[in-house]
């Protein structure tokens, strides 16, 4: 499942309505992909970061990846890292890995102009699309040091808290 | 990603799921056992006669570490240069790559560890196979690489 057409916009900086009043405050509304990364626990990624959810891929697993490295998946004419954020979250492997049943693949650019680079997380069930507006932001959670590196803000959907990844910081976090 | 190519020859082995490449100058003769080696009191390390002699196997998983239980289907042996010249490593496949042209290209920095065996992959008809070296993988699964 591709989503060419709507990573064709920039959707994470939508406002409500064009042509309201400037002195009526606006609800901002952004869309967001909604990913279960681990049972009941959710991230959020900006729509036009993500580039395809895949059913199943094959993967090859790397001898001496870290160990929040699932594996290489195939993605267009080559490889993409497959990773798991539960583990590397948590800084353990998972004692249950994460299925490669979803996969959700992600793009990023290291620097302004650069080519687009590709990797690859787990999702534990399907991806969703959600609205999510200003006041919905909320305080990262504290059970991993690693959430002010990785995620730029946070919101609580349907009493969860979800914090919003920065694809390419999670992987430039990855080639500290 | 912009593959450069590279022509040789290459040994393939395969372990599981796991296809490595290495050059061919560091694999040993291929040699090929009857029957299943017996396990010695070191885990993960069995033995088997060879054409007389008593030979130290191990078989590896598709994450490179030893198997305590010998894998159905491990009939090849190949010794691996740079390290243990007694040992041997039972595989599920060993190919000959005769003038191989191949275009392999780096892992990905996410995939990257300095302990980690393996430098790039190689696209090959059909086929993922992992670069690697035989003294890195020695290191590795012989846990050095920890």
């Amino acid at each position: 499942m591709r989503w060419a057409r709507e990573n064709e916009v920039d959707q994470t900086d939508l406002t409500a309505t064009a042509g309201e009043p400037a002195d009526v405050p606006v609800k901002r509304r952004a869309a967001a992909r909604l990913l279960e990364y681990r049972r009941g626990g959710f991230v959020a990624f900006a729509p036009h970061t993500t580039m395809a959810l895949v059913d199943s891929p094959p993967v090859v697993p790397v001898p001496g990846a870290p160990y929040y490295c699932v594996g290489l998946i195939p993605w267009q004419e080559g490889q993409v890292p497959l990773l798991d954020l539960n583990a590397l979250l948590r800084a353990w492997p998972d004692a249950e890995p994460a299925p490669a049943g979803h996969v959700l693949v992600l793009a990023w650019q290291g620097a302004p102009g650069a080519p687009l680079e590709y990797g690859a997380v787990c999702a534990r069930s399907l991806v969703q699309m959600i609205e999510v507006g200003d006041d919905q932001a909320c305080e990262l959670p504290t059970d991993s040091d690693l959430w002010p590196s990785i995620a730029s803000s946070c919101f609580e959907h349907q009493g969860q808290v979800v914090p919003v990844v920065d694809t390419a910081r999670l992987f430039a976090e990855l080639q500290r | 990603m912009s593959p450069g190519r590279v022509r040789g020859n290459f040994v393939l082995l395969r372990a599981g799921a796991l296809r490595l490449l290495l050059p061919h100058e560091e694999v040993g003769a291929a040699e090929y056992i009857e029957g299943v080696p017996a396990a010695t009191a070191q885990p993960g390390r069995f033995e088997h006669e060879v054409l007389g002699e008593r030979r130290a196997i191990v078989a590896l998983s598709d994450r490179l570490r030893g198997l305590e239980n010998f894998p159905p289907g491990r009939f090849v042996l190949t010794r691996l240069h740079g390290g243990d010249a007694a040992l041997s490593f039972a595989w599920d496949e060993v190919r000959v790559l005769i003038d191989a042209q191949l275009a392999p290209r780096p892992l990905p920095p996410a995939l990257r560890s300095l302990q980690g065996p393996v430098d790039g992959y190689v696209q090959l008809r059909g086929e993922l196979l992992l670069c690697a070296t035989a003294p890195r993988v020695l290191a590795y699964a012989l846990g050095a690489g920890e």
